[in-house]
């Protein structure tokens, strides 16, 4: 608890929150011109592809959180790379947590059959893709992964907009529904186990190579 | 090719940053010494091109880089390596200097294609010439850095603290082929090393402050020392300078102490004597 | 280092004009090929193609018309940005402005670049088109040449696109501000306005969550379609280069009669 204290702030101070406020901002307008303005609420195959178009939105900037200019200096400090991450998903997080749960209340309660859990799953894994593309991006030293991440995350929406009916992600029909998810939550498996490969001590990997070496010496 | 500045300003918010600088140098090797902030990157900038001055005049070989047809000869006959070049990390060694030569107006694919592997190999990178930037040394991306101010055979070339990250090899090396180079062309080098412009240089010009504090060779400049440099037992209170070196006795720059004896100068003394004084004499002019 | 003779002894030929625009082209599209997000484009291609073989004849007859615009187009888009922003954002902009060569022709190579992924998206495009005639894959109605077009149209639009971005509005953020504001455009586009934007659905689905019970193809030509791709492609272009200050009135003047043209295609089209 001292240590997020002492890492919050500063951390507040070094992320490269530009990108994701102007994609927040984007996407509070976007929802309030959409479903808030109107008179009559709004229908439901509409009020999900627009809470869809919402998730889609923050999971393009979600990335831009790990952009880390000093990424080289902070490369051998003793706090591990999985740590400071992990401080910034948990910023994340804190932002995208409330954020999310004030969009869904907001569109449930002009839309009461709105189906919470799946588009979570969804949003979650639109998310978790952005990171595990920051994160690999990151560790192939490409020094902007945000940028990398948001045109994977916009890829890949497109991708799942696309894909037909054998390996449907965004069907509506409630026969589909189950199967979709069922796959939404095998990619978020998948994108957190490339996540957290990426987020391995990349010296740990290292040394067996250098032992390698020292033998065949 | 002639560079010839005269009365050169530039002002950056209010701070002066370069003071009415003039020097000329002809062919040769020319060294540009100061301590960090002196104004030493800004004149190259504004040398290069990159940079326009805000008072003074700038010529190169005669020609004028305010006008654009002045600066577009000017930039044709220019070899520049700013002190953080800023690579291309997805390309390989040839695609980079290639696509700066295509950049220097070099279009017959053949011709560029050899003045290339010239030029790499002349760095000693012929063997690293397919691998990627961004897996090469610091050093060797210096020396990638120093292969594409040398396409075309410039008139002029601008290096900017070139021999930073090199090791002791590569700089000896690298001493060799800029002394080559400045036989037929005018070379500006920006350096903290005092040996290499002692090794290299014809002349040397200092800049402290945005002034230029000294021109002249590098034998004037180490005449300034003469009769100031002492060694003695004791660190002397007095002086500008003194440390202790590997012998365990003190060396010191300017008022000797007791029992002291003089001792042969280095340009590095007259350097710290140079910058040494300035900073006091400003320190006295405050005070 | 060695001891080669440090002066060339045979100086390369300079090309002071317009030769020096192919070379340079050549090269930024040799970038632009190789780029992640290019070849990421590439394989999602691939990879939607055989997912939805074996689909219905209303799928197989969607996927060959439309699919490139957003597989392709949209990767194309930010390799395109990247690409064109490569050199600032890896602060080789010192560098590079002492060098002969203008910025605007940097601007006009990495446009004339945008070409290469169109060319390779139009083979792409052909391919699949022969194996459905060629196969047995069972094909509503096969596609017009223009509406087989429209795809490749899109990904060159995306990588002029993001070249005119990248030198408008050069910060990280920009491109998925332009990405998201032209999908916003293109989503409330209904009825007959959907002939104006980027994508266009050209068969007639059922109404969701039951689309696939539609029959039939939209009203409105594809000729035009294709004509009105080209001119927003145009636009793109002329807007890239009415950035550098040199000859801006001129491309302001170009882009001017490209958004005439844009209007008279849109217009065209329309059923």
């Amino acid at each position: 608890m001292l240590q997020l204290r002492t890492h919050v702030p500063a951390l507040l101070r070094v992320v490269r929150w530009q990108p994701v406020a102007g994609l927040v901002v984007v996407t509070v307008v976007a929802l309030a011109v959409s479903t808030g303005w109107r008179a009559e609420p709004p229908q439901f195959r509409p009020a999900v592809w627009t809470v869809r178009l919402v998730a889609v939105l923050l999971a393009l900037g979600a990335g831009f959180l790990l952009d880390d200019a000093a990424a080289s200096l902070t490369a051998s400090v003793p706090m591990p790379l999985v740590h400071r991450v992990g401080l910034r998903v948990l910023l994340l997080a804190a932002l995208f947590g409330p954020l999310w749960a004030a969009i869904l209340f907001v569109v449930r309660a002009r839309v009461p059959e709105l189906p919470v859990g799946g588009l979570t799953l969804e949003f979650v894994t639109m998310v978790a893709l952005a990171l595990a593309a920051a994160a690999i991006a990151a560790r192939v030293g490409i020094p902007e992964p945000g940028l990398i991440a948001g045109a994977v995350v916009a890829a890949g929406a497109m991708v799942a907009f696309v894909v037909g009916q054998r390996l449907i992600l965004l069907s509506l029909r409630p026969q589909d529904w189950t199967l979709a998810h069922t796959r939404w939550a095998a990619v978020l498996a998948l994108c957190l186990l490339v996540t957290a490969v990426a987020l391995r001590d990349p010296a740990r990997r290292a040394l067996p190579s250098v032992k390698a070496a020292s033998a065949r010496r | 090719m002639h560079i010839s500045v005269e009365g050169l300003t530039k002002r950056y918010r209010g701070r002066t940053v370069l003071d009415g600088v003039t020097f000329a140098a002809g062919p040769g090797v020319t060294g540009l010494l100061g301590p960090n902030g002196a104004g030493k990157t800004t004149l190259l900038r504004i040398l290069a091109t990159v940079l326009a001055p805000d008072g003074g005049r700038v010529r190169l070989g005669g020609r004028d880089p305010a006008t654009p047809s002045g600066r577009l000869e000017v930039r044709r006959r220019l070899g520049y390596l700013p002190q953080e070049p800023g690579f291309h990390r997805s390309l390989t060694v040839f695609e980079f200097v290639d696509y700066i030569a295509i950049l220097k107006e070099m279009t017959d694919r053949r011709a560029r294609h050899d003045e290339v592997r010239r030029v790499i190999e002349l760095v000693g990178l012929d063997r690293e010439r397919s691998k990627k930037i961004s897996r090469l040394s610091g050093g060797m991306r210096r020396r990638t850095g120093l292969a594409q101010a040398l396409l075309g055979n410039p008139d002029v070339v601008i290096l900017d603290e070139p021999t930073a990250g090199l090791d002791p090899e590569q700089r000896m090396r690298f001493r060799d082929l800029i002394s080559r180079v400045g036989e037929d062309c005018a070379v500006l080098l920006s350096t903290h090393q005092t040996e290499d412009v002692a090794a290299l240089c014809h002349r040397v010009v200092a800049l402290v402050g945005g002034r230029t504090l000294f021109d002249g060779t590098p034998e004037d400049l180490t005449g300034l020392a003469e009769g100031r440099i002492w060694h003695s037992d004791r660190r002397s209170p007095g002086a500008t300078l003194s440390w202790r070196t590997g012998d365990g006795r003190y060396r010191n720059i300017g008022t000797p102490p007791p029992d002291a004896e003089l001792a042969e100068p280095s340009i590095e003394d007259a350097y710290l004597l140079l910058t040494g004084d300035t900073e006091a004499t400003s320190t006295r002019s405050a005070a | 280092m060695t001891e080669l003779d440090v002066r060339s002894h045979r100086p390369p030929v300079v090309g002071r004009t317009m030769p020096v625009l192919w070379p340079l082209a050549l090269a930024e599209a040799n970038l632009l090929l190789r780029h992640p997000l290019h070849l990421l484009g590439a394989a999602l291609y691939v990879f939607t193609f055989f997912a939805d073989l074996g689909g219905s004849q209303r799928e197989a007859y969607s996927w060959i018309t439309n699919t490139v615009a957003i597989v392709w187009g949209v990767p194309t888009f930010f390799a395109a940005h990247l690409v064109a922003t490569a050199h600032r954002r890896a602060g080789g902009d010192e560098l590079l402005a002492a060098l002969p060569d203008e910025r605007q022709r940097r601007t006009a190579a990495s446009l004339l670049a945008a070409v290469a992924p169109f060319l390779v998206a139009c083979v792409a495009q052909a391919m699949a088109a022969a194996y459905y005639a060629l196969a047995p894959v069972e094909v509503e109605r096969f596609p017009l040449p223009a509406e087989l077009l429209a795809g490749p149209l899109c990904v060159l639009g995306a990588g002029l696109l993001g070249v005119m971005v990248s030198r408008w509005a050069p910060w990280p953020g920009a491109p998925l501000l332009a990405m998201v504001v032209l999908f916003a455009f293109n989503l409330r586009l209904r009825g007959d306005a959907m002939w104006l934007g980027f994508y266009v659905e050209f068969a007639r689905w059922g109404p969701e969550p039951d689309s696939p019970g539609g029959w039939g193809f939209i009203d409105g030509s594809a000729n035009w379609h294709a004509a009105y791709l080209l001119a927003l492609c145009l636009l793109a272009g002329a807007g890239a280069l009415a950035r550098e200050p040199r000859w801006r009135g001129r491309w302001v003047g170009v882009g001017l009669l490209c958004g005439v043209a844009v209007v008279a295609t849109g217009w065209a089209q329309l059923p």
